[in-house]
């Protein structure tokens, strides 16, 4: 009798289950892309021009290339002298010679046609940073006036960099 | 009442602008070395063999020596070339120059612009004039050029001298 009542038992609740099969309703779907892209390099030369003569040097004369090659994107570049560098207003910098600190030499970086580049004032950290005008070359030139110069080695270092607005 | 907008607004610019200051990552750093180099000075020197004999003289046979020494380094080849006075060949003639006597100018001497070796010397035309590459010793030599009798007569020669500047 016991073992009736117990098959009894679990017919009753396989019909409670059937009356009460679960439902979903109103599926809403969502697609995302996770997009794993290549990560961005820049390669930075500045090549100085050979053939430099001492003394007297004109206003503007070229002294080095610069040029910022990217791969994996094309972001915005911004370039400014190193912070090791003696900057004077703006994109002007002082170059001391390698034999005799005495020995200076008045730079600025400008566009490859020696126009002034476009500046951002409002870079996190105070630093001016400036964008060459085709997002990838500039050139090193003699400051805008004649000066002297005597025979000797002028390091100068730039920082080239993305920028972020 | 005016002014005190201007105020607000100028205040609200400059908090945007601070909140939403640019930056700039993945700096990349390049140096160069600015090289002046002291300015070279040539010295260039032109010698008369002695002794030359009037008469029927040899081919090579060398009649002036030519030398430039430099005060300081350089890169740069040194380059000679025949003085715009005088008459030389031209194309591949260029260092062959034909000189004339000072007492009767009828009198020709012609002599050419070569090595110490009496071997050509690479040429390279720069506005139209043919300048000659010195080898490493920046010597030179002129020499007869082709056997040939020669008056007495004293025949004068100059040559041009320069740093080859690609």
């Amino acid at each position: 009798m016991k073992h009736q009542k117990t098959l009894l038992a679990v017919l009753l609740t396989m019909s409670c289950i059937t009356a009460h099969a679960a439902s979903v309703a109103d599926v809403t779907p969502a697609t995302a892309t996770v997009d794993f892209s290549q990560a961005m390099t820049l390669t930075h030369t500045l090549t100085p021009l050979s053939n430099l003569q001492a003394g007297a040097v004109t206003a503007d004369t070229k002294l080095a290339d610069g040029k910022i090659t990217v791969t994996g994107g094309t972001p915005t570049i911004a370039i400014k002298a190193s912070s090791s560098m003696q900057t004077g207003t703006m994109n002007a910098v002082i170059l001391k010679g390698n034999n005799d600190p005495s020995h200076t030499l008045d730079v600025s970086f400008v566009n490859p046609d020696g126009t002034g580049m476009a500046a951002d004032t409002g870079v996190a950290g105070g630093a001016v940073w400036f964008m060459p005008f085709d997002n990838e070359n500039y050139i090193i030139q003699s400051a805008s006036r004649e000066q002297t110069v005597a025979a000797d080695q002028y390091d100068i270092s730039m920082d080239a960099g993305i920028w972020n607005n | 009442m005016k002014f005190a907008k201007t105020y607000i607004a100028v205040a609200f610019a400059l908090t945007g602008f601070a909140a939403h200051a640019a930056t700039v990552t993945d700096i990349t750093t390049a140096t160069a070395t600015l090289d002046f180099e002291a300015p070279v000075t040539l010295t260039h020197t032109l010698t008369a063999v002695s002794n030359l004999q009037a008469g029927s003289v040899a081919d090579n046979t060398p009649v002036a020596n030519g030398e430039v020494t430099l005060s300081g380094s350089t890169a740069l080849p040194v380059v000679v070339s025949p003085s715009t006075t005088m008459q030389v060949g031209t194309g591949l003639g260029a260092n062959i120059m034909t000189l004339s006597g000072t007492s009767d100018a009828t009198h020709k001497l012609v002599v050419d612009l070569v090595s110490p070796s009496g071997a050509d010397m690479h040429g390279q035309s720069v506005a139209g004039r043919q300048w000659f590459t010195l080898g490493a010793d920046n010597k030179y030599s002129i020499q007869v050029s082709g056997a040939q009798t020669v008056s007495a007569d004293q025949y004068n020669v100059s040559i041009d001298a320069a740093l080859y500047n690609a």
